[in-house]
């Protein structure tokens, strides 16, 4: 079976170097897709403009940041959860810090989980493996629409 | 009584005796006689039997002998003769034992008895010479001797006649025996007569005796018993009557000796309570009394003695020839007494007695005796003089009063109502405040005086006259153009009192000051939502810094570790140390900017004031903290109360508080922390107190400024905004915070809560708008 893959949004080169870096450390196979703003990943989403034509379908999880220039994480997740072909892909919410009005809007447009990065790096590795080991393989993914 | 009853008894027993003698001489003869009467009757019934018996049996012994002889003569054998003579032989025994027996029984003469024995011997020897012819054999000689009218026969005939002779005897003897008896018998009845006769006397005398002797002196004793008895009755019930009037009579004396104590008591107690002394004054001897309530009041010794000298140097020296004069003329005149005097007392205490007295006349009509009371009016003459004190200051306060003051009279029309009022005196104020004169108006009423009076005045000062009812009220006189600030009260019924201010300069400036108070209220609601808007500000600008010094942080950190990891083993020591630094430098910045963010998180959310049981938050805040501290703290949780507050915040509160307290007593051997609570001037002040680290009181200020800390992070843990926090939680409930500690000698955290919530209710985001 084909490894689903997982999708990155996330708009500070930094944080995907951080982000990919604990990906990589957790051993994890299944590929890891990254966009660079909200528009990328509505469009890797929706496979159209850079990714029309796109044939790996839904990934198995989205991790989206809320500051991203363009369109921003939580309207990204608004669009998600509106869209009935990719209402049932789960949306981890990944944020640089825990704020209650992020973390209200956040649930209330139907994020699946709200993550914060931890500064010191090997919590942050182990949050981040955590999250795709329990994504990828423990989390049963929902059916292809 | 004595000597009696001895006689008595001697008697007595004199007379027993005699009839006990008498009586057993009587029954002695009267023994013998039944002896003698005894003997006789057995001599007179047993001699004729005897007597035949023996003559009988002697007789039928000798018809056998007779018998034998016959049969003797005519047996041939000599066996039969030799039976014959034994038979006779015995038969001759008989008849002469039984001639032995009348020996001794017969009572007639002896030669009776010898003749019949002589016969009987003849007769015997006529039988011997018959046997003796027998033997010679000369038959028939031996048997004529026998045949009828033969010698033997003949004899025998003798014989027998002399025994008939004893027989006749015995029965003349028989009767005249039973003739002896029957005159013994009768003599015996006669005796006996006598005897019975004999003792019937002497019972009769005896029975006299002593009927004498004891009955009657008993019945006499017993009489006299009787009257003597009658006689103690009397005597008693005489007695008895006596005591019972003594009794009455004692009775009666107690009864008007505790009457009198009591009178006696009554005027002592009248005296005292009056403080009263009562005296009596002989002019005639001069002779003065005084009850001791009367010394007392004097001030003067009981032992001292009562003298009109006494008295008057008791009077204040003031008084004093007033008293001698009016005294000598009372007793002169014989007028009654009624004075006022000062006394003169140790000391210079100044008391006042009223004399009051009266003259009594001999019957030719001259003063011979005065007596009356001394009344000590002291307090009296005190209460007067506070009332005439009173007075002045009154009239001074209504000549001088600020307020105008007045006194009027109301008048009503015929139905009862109020229609008018008449001044009846007016301060100096009410001229000024009115610009009405004293003299124009007093005597006049109101409308006289200003008939543009409105009827509201009228009516309300009415009402106060006629229910009594106070009033306070601001009203405009039309007629005066001023406002006045008016209070009246009724003196007597139909009569009040107004004391009033002119207002109308101070309602002016008030009224200026309500215009100026609504202008600032403007300005400060103006500037208030400016502040708010900036806070707001200035909190989402923190928030916004907070979290986005966090990323690049997360940056250095997280490239630092990739670096050591990249270098692996080919990174040096030194190198290393310098990564750790960077790592630990990250860390630490990030857990301040985690509490920067919780600050400034904990500044904008809104309150949600409830009803929050501390005792229940701090209850579980220290099973939290008791669960981690890994150590044994002595927790001392006092009463608190339930407050009004968010109480997520309070629970922060409380978790910040009780983890400093914790914290800083880490280094003591036995840590101690106390939560207390207590009510003071509308607010709820709680405090904890623990004997740990403490601080030094130069630096309270800073305890509750953000990341302020008066220790080393070597020594305690922390970043300084725990308390920060706290202030900011608990300002914003309306309350305060201090604290109070020394260095090394524990802290005390004081927060105050307002007993009525006063929270603040800020508007944020998601309400905005709701402010107009």
């Amino acid at each position: 079976m084909k490894l689903k893959h997982i999708l990155l949004a996330e708009d500070n080169s930094n944080d995907i170097e951080l982000t990919l870096a604990a990906f990589k450390a957790s051993n994890l196979a299944n590929p890891v897709d990254v966009v660079r703003d909200g528009a990328e990943a509505l469009d890797y989403l929706y496979t159209r403009g850079k990714y029309a034509g796109r044939a790996d379908g839904n990934p198995v999880v989205v991790l989206v940041d809320i500051k991203m220039p363009k369109v921003d994480g939580l309207e990204v997740l608004r669009q998600i959860k509106a869209d009935a072909r990719l209402a049932l892909t789960p949306v981890v919410v990944l944020t640089s810090s825990r704020e209650e009005s992020d973390l209200v809007r956040s649930y209330k447009s139907g994020a699946n989980a709200f993550v914060v990065k931890p500064v010191n790096f090997e919590e942050f590795s182990k949050t981040i493996r955590q999250m795709a080991i329990f994504w990828a393989l423990i989390n049963e993914a929902p059916p292809e629409p | 009584m004595k000597a009696g009853n001895m006689r008595l008894s001697t008697q007595l027993r004199l007379g027993l005796g005699a009839v006990l003698v008498i009586t057993c001489v009587l029954s002695a003869i009267a023994w013998l006689s039944m002896q003698r009467a005894w003997q006789k009757t057995e001599t007179l019934y047993q001699h004729p039997f005897q007597t035949e018996r023996a003559v009988n049996t002697a007789r039928l012994s000798v018809w056998a002998m007779r018998v034998n002889m016959r049969d003797f003569l005519l047996l041939e054998k000599n066996a039969d003769r030799q039976a014959v003579l034994a038979d006779m032989a015995a038969n001759q025994a008989d008849v002469i034992k039984y001639l032995d027996v009348l020996y001794k029984t017969y009572l007639g003469p002896r030669s009776d008895i010898d003749a019949v024995r002589s016969e009987f011997q003849e007769w015997v020897s006529i039988r011997e010479g018959t046997l003796r012819l027998l033997k010679a054999g000369k038959l028939s000689e031996a048997r004529r001797r026998h045949v009828p009218g033969g010698l033997a026969p003949k004899q025998a005939l003798k014989m027998l006649a002399a025994m008939r002779k004893i027989s006749g005897f015995a029965g003349a003897r028989a009767d005249q025996l039973y003739r002896e008896a029957r005159e013994l018998q009768a003599e015996l009845l006669l005796r006996l007569a006598l005897f019975f006769a004999a003792i019937l006397l002497m019972s009769a005398w005896a029975s006299y005796q002593m009927h004498r002797a004891i009955i009657m002196p008993l019945r006499e004793m017993n009489q006299e018993l009787e009257r003597r008895q009658a006689e103690t009755r009397g005597l008693i019930g005489e007695l008895e009557a006596e005591i019972r009037v003594r009794k009455k009579v004692q009775e009666e004396e107690r009864r008007i000796a505790g009457l009198l104590l009591q009178e006696k008591e009554r005027l002592k107690m009248a005296q005292t309570a009056a403080r009263a002394g009562l005296w009596d004054w002989d002019l005639a001897s001069g002779k003065l009394e005084w009850t001791s309530e009367l010394f007392q009041l004097l001030g003067r010794e009981e032992s001292a003695g009562a003298t009109f000298e006494a008295w008057l140097s008791s009077i204040h020296p003031d008084d004093r020839e007033r008293a001698l004069a009016v005294t000598k003329r009372a007793a002169e005149a014989g007028t009654a007494l009624s004075n006022e005097y000062r006394l003169a007392l140790a000391g210079g205490e100044q008391r006042w007695i009223a004399v009051v007295g009266d003259v009594l006349h001999d019957p030719a009509g001259k003063p011979c005796r005065m007596s009356g009371i001394c009344i000590d009016i002291t307090e009296r003459k005190k209460a007067e003089e506070a009332v005439r004190a009173s007075e002045e200051r009154f009239r001074q306060l209504f000549e001088t009063m600020s307020e105008g003051f007045a006194t009027h009279e109301l008048i009503c029309d015929r139905q009862g109502r109020p229609a008018d009022y008449r001044f009846l005196d007016v301060n100096p104020a009410f001229e000024n405040l009115t610009g009405l004169k004293r003299a124009d108006i007093i005597g006049k009423t109101v409308l006289q005086v200003l008939p543009g009076t409105e009827r509201s005045w009228i009516e309300n000062y009415g009402r106060v006259a006629l229910t009594g009812e106070r009033l306070h009220m601001e009203n405009f006189s039309g007629a005066l153009g001023r406002q006045y600030e008016v209070n009246a009260f009724r003196i007597s019924p139909g009569r009040f009192a107004v004391s009033f201010m002119d207002v109308t300069e101070r309602k002016r400036a008030e009224a200026e000051i309500r215009a100026l108070n609504a202008g600032l209220e403007q300005k400060v609601r103006a500037r208030t939502a400016e502040l708010t808007a900036v806070n707001q500000e200035l909190n989402e600008f923190t928030s916004s810094v907070a979290h986005d010094l966090r990323a690049p942080l997360r940056h250095v950190a997280g490239f630092a570790k990739l670096l050591e990891e990249a270098a692996g083993a080919g990174l040096g020591k030194e190198a290393r140390h310098y990564l750790d630094v960077i790592g630990a430098g990250t860390g630490r910045m990030g857990e301040l900017i985690d509490h920067l963010l919780g600050f400034a998180r904990m500044s904008r959310g809104a309150l949600t004031p409830v009803k929050t049981d501390l005792g229940a938050l701090v209850r579980e805040t220290v099973q939290q903290l008791s669960g981690t501290a890994g150590r044994d703290i002595e927790w001392v949780i006092g009463a608190l109360p339930a407050v009004t507050g968010d109480a997520g915040l309070l629970r922060q509160v409380l978790v910040n508080l009780l983890e400093n307290a914790v914290k800083y007593t880490a280094k003591k051997d036995t840590a101690r922390i106390e939560v207390s609570a207590r009510s003071e001037g509308g607010e709820t002040i709680v405090a904890v107190r623990d004997n740990g680290a403490g601080f030094d009181m130069k630096y309270v200020e800073k305890l509750f400024k953000v990341f302020q800390r008066l220790h080393s992070e070597e020594e305690f843990q922390g970043v300084g905004i725990g308390l920060a926090n706290v202030k900011r939680i608990i300002t914003r409930h309306g309350g305060r915070v201090w604290a109070e500690g020394a260095e090394g000698g524990g802290a005390v955290f004081y927060f105050s809560l307002p007993e009525q919530g006063q929270a603040e209710v800020q508007p944020v985001e998601s309400q905005g708008g709701t402010e107009k």
